[in-house]
C-alpha cells in the first residue's frame, strides 16, 4: 500500500469541492466532478467484468471525457492507455493487440481523422474488444453489439459508489504508448508512486501553489503533457488544456484567467511571438513557462526571460522517465538552454556503449534516474533489459538514446540523438517506420528517409524515394496512400525522387543521398 | 494589397504538397485535401515565405483551413522580408 493520486484528489474534493480542476475551452471540471464522475465510469467498467491490470484503451483528443475516462481505470485498479487520436488504423492494428485492450474509448473524429471509421475498420471483424465506447452521436455509431454510446454505457452499467484501489508502489498506473522504429509500439509501464513522487517533486521544485492556474500547450495524451498537469494538480491548482493549439485563443485565455504558469514547445512559442500585437497581450500573471519537447533556442528563451520577465524552466523529458534534466533561468540565465543540470530528485550519467562513465568533456548517451523511471516496456523484455538497468541500490536508470556533452559542474549539453528519431515540432518520428510504409507502396523500389533542419519546426521529414522504373511519385500521392494507415504527421514533409539508394552492406549511406537526386 | 495571382499561388502550393495545381480552388482544406497536418501548415507558410519573399505572421496561418484564405492572407496582411 502506497501512497496514490487519489488521496490527492479525494482531499481537495473535500477542502475545495467548487474549484476547477480541469478547463478546456468553455468545459470545466471540478475537483467534486471529478469524484463523481470516476465513480461513475470506474463503477460502470467494473461492471462490465474489468478489473485490476486490465487495459483500457483511450484514442480521444483533450477533453474532460478523456481525463474522466483515465482516472476512472485508474480508479478500479486497470490501466489506461492512452493512444494518440491521430492513430490509423494502421497504426491501431498494431496498438489494440500490443497493449491487450479489453475495452476502448473514442470520440467519432480528431481534425480529420475519423476514429471511429479507424477502429471500425479493424472490430469486430479483425480484432476482438469486449466493448467500443462511444463519445459521438448515436448516428455515427456502428450497428454491431459491441459498440455503445458513453451515456448509454454510463446509464446502464454505472452507478454513484465506487470503490478507490490501492496500488503496490510499482503497481503499473498506466501504459504510454510511443511508437517505435519498426511501427511496432512500446508500451510504457508507468509505476503508480515513481509517477506520483516525481511529479510531486517537480511541483515542488516549481514551487507551484493550490491557487495557481496552469496553462498547457502539449496533450493529455501525449505522456509528457499530461504530467506537466499532475504537477499542478497534486498542488490542487487548475489545469487547462485546449482542444486543439490555437495561438490568439491561448493568448487570449492567459490573459482572461490571469494564468500563473504555461507549457509550451519550442515551436508553439514561435507561433506564439508571430501573433500579431502579442506585446498588446497582458500576460503579467505568468510566473514561469515551461518548455519541453524540443531543441530551446537561446533567443526564444531570452524573449521570455529578458523581455516578459518570466522564468524559464526548460526540461529533458521522455515518457521513459518524467522529468530528467533542467535548464532554469532563475540559476542558469546566460548559459545556453541545452546546458542542463540534474535535480535533487534526479541523477544522470553520460555512458559509452559498454555502459561505463565517459570522462568530462566527451560525448556519451544520457542515462537517466528518477523514481519515475518505467519499471518495462510492456510485452517486450528485451527492450527492457537494454534500455533499463537497475544499480545495486535497486533504481531504475533509464538509457535515454540522447547524445551528450559531459561538462564540468555536474552540466551536460543535448548533442543530438543516437537513433534515427526526426523530432517535428514536438513530435518523435522514426525514420524506420516512415521508410517502412513507404516500401509497402507499388511505384517505390527503396527508400531512406531523415531530417533537414526547418526554421519553425525544429526538423522536417525528408523522403528520398528510389521509382519503380520510370514512375514518378509525388508528397501528394503518399499523402493520400499514407492517409488512415498512419498518423498525419509521419507524412514526409518532402519528397526527393533519386535515381538509387546507396547502400553499404545493407545499410543506407546518407552521406551519398543527395548527390543521387534527379536533376 | 501585393496584386497576387491566384493562379501562380496554386503552382507554389502544389510544388510544396505535391498535389495537382488543377485539383486545387480556394476552397481546398489543407487539412483535408492536402493531407496537412498543423506544423506541415507551417511548414507550407515558410515555403510561400521563400517563394513570394513576403511574411506573414504564423499565428494567423494556424487559424485558417482554407487555400483562399491563405492567399488572402497573403495578398492582404503580407509583408516584404528583408532580405
Amino acid at each position: 500500500m502506497s501512497e496514490k493520486f487519489f488521496d490527492y484528489y479525494s482531499k481537495y474534493a473535500q477542502e475545495t469541492p467548487d474549484k476547477v480542476l480541469l478547463r478546456i475551452d468553455e468545459n470545466e471540471l471540478t475537483y467534486a466532478q471529478f469524484m463523481e464522475k470516476t465513480a461513475v465510469f470506474g463503477s460502470a467498467m467494473k461492471k462490465l467484468g474489468i478489473g485490476e491490470n486490465d487495459k483500457v484503451g483511450i484514442c480521444m483528443p483533450n477533453s474532460i471525457e478523456w481525463f474522466v475516462v483515465y482516472w476512472s481505470a485508474v480508479r478500479i485498479g486497470a490501466q489506461p492507455v492512452p493512444m494518440d487520436p491521430q492513430s490509423g488504423s494502421l497504426e491501431l492494428s498494431k496498438l489494440i493487440p500490443a497493449t491487450t485492450s479489453k475495452v476502448m474509448f473514442v470520440t467519432e473524429k480528431y481534425r480529420n481523422n475519423n476514429i471511429i471509421a479507424a477502429v471500425n475498420a479493424l472490430v469486430p471483424s479483425q480484432l476482438r474488444l469486449d466493448k467500443v465506447i462511444c463519445f459521438a452521436d448515436d448516428s455515427v455509431i456502428p450497428q454491431d453489439s459491441c459498440y455503445i454510446s458513453a451515456d448509454k454505457f454510463a446509464a446502464e452499467y454505472g452507478s454513484g459508489e465506487c470503490e478507490i484501489y490501492e496500488p503496490d508502489y510499482l503497481h503499473t498506473l498506466s501504459l504510454a504508448c510511443t511508437s517505435g522504429s519498426t511501427g511496432i509500439p512500446k508500451l510504457l509501464s508507468v509505476p503508480s508512486g515513481g509517477f506520483l513522487s516525481t511529479q510531486k517533486e517537480m511541483g515542488d521544485y516549481l514551487e507551484f501553489k493550490a491557487d495557481d492556474v496552469m496553462m498547457l500547450g502539449m496533450t493529455l495524451y501525449h505522456q509528457g503533457g499530461f504530467g506537466m498537469g499532475q504537477q499542478m494538480v497534486l498542488k490542487g491548482g487548475t489545469v487547462m488544456y485546449q482542444p486543439q493549439f490555437n495561438p490568439v485563443d491561448f493568448l487570449e485565455t492567459v490573459q482572461k484567467y490571469r494564468i500563473n504558469v504555461i507549457q509550451l514547445t519550442s515551436t508553439l512559442a514561435k507561433v506564439l511571438l508571430s501573433t500579431p500585437d502579442f506585446d498588446k497581450y497582458d500576460l503579467s500573471s505568468v510566473r514561469i513557462c515551461y518548455f519541453a519537447g524540443e531543441v530551446l533556442p537561446k533567443e526564444i528563451a531570452d524573449i521570455f526571460v529578458e523581455k516578459l520577465g518570466i522564468r524559464v524552466i526548460n526540461v529533458i523529458g521522455s515518457s521513459e522517465t518524467c522529468t530528467m534534466v533542467v535548464w532554469d533561468s532563475a540559476i542558469d540565465q546566460g548559459t545556453d538552454p541545452s546546458d542542463f543540470k540534474k535535480l535533487s530528485f534526479t541523477d544522470v550519467r553520460v555512458i559509452d556503449e559498454k555502459h561505463n562513465d565517459v570522462p568530462e568533456g566527451e560525448v556519451g548517451e544520457l542515462c537517466v534516474y528518477t523514481d519515475g523511471v518505467i519499471t518495462e516496456y510492456f510485452g517486450n523484455p528485451e527492450l527492457s533489459a537494454e534500455k533499463i538497468l537497475t544499480d545495486e541500490q535497486g533504481r531504475r536508470w533509464f538509457c535515454t538514446g540522447d547524445l551528450v556533452n559531459k561538462l564540468p559542474g555536474g552540466v551536460v549539453r543535448f548533442a543530438g540523438r543516437s537513433k534515427r528519431i526526426i523530432k517535428r515540432g514536438g513530435n518523435l518520428v522514426h525514420a524506420e517506420e516512415v521508410e517502412a510504409c513507404l516500401l509497402t507502396h507499388p511505384k517505390i523500389a527503396a527508400a531512406a528517409v531523415t531530417d533537414e533542419p526547418h526554421p519553425v519546426i525544429g526538423q522536417q521529414i525528408v523522403a528520398y524515394i528510389q521509382p519503380k522504373g520510370d514512375e514518378k511519385i509525388t508528397r501528394g500521392e503518399l499523402a493520400r496512400y499514407f492517409d488512415g494507415k498512419l498518423s498525419a504527421y509521419k507524412v514526409p514533409d518532402k519528397v526527393v525522387l533519386v535515381e538509387e539508394i546507396p547502400k553499404d552492406i545493407g545499410k543506407i549511406q546518407f552521406k551519398y543521398l543527395r548527390k543521387k537526386e534527379y536533376k | 494589397m501585393n496584386n497576387l495571382n491566384f493562379d501562380d499561388f496554386k503552382q507554389s502550393i502544389s510544388d510544396y504538397v505535391g498535389v495537382d495545381a488543377s485539383e486545387i480552388t480556394r476552397e481546398t482544406d489543407v487539412y483535408d485535401d492536402l493531407y496537412l497536418d498543423s506544423l506541415g501548415l507551417f511548414g507550407l507558410g515558410s515555403h510561400i515565405t521563400d517563394t513570394y519573399k513576403l511574411n506573414i505572421p504564423l499565428s494567423l496561418v494556424a487559424s485558417i483551413s482554407k487555400v483562399g484564405e491563405i492567399f488572402d492572407l497573403l495578398n492582404e496582411k503580407g509583408t516584404p522580408t528583408e532580405d
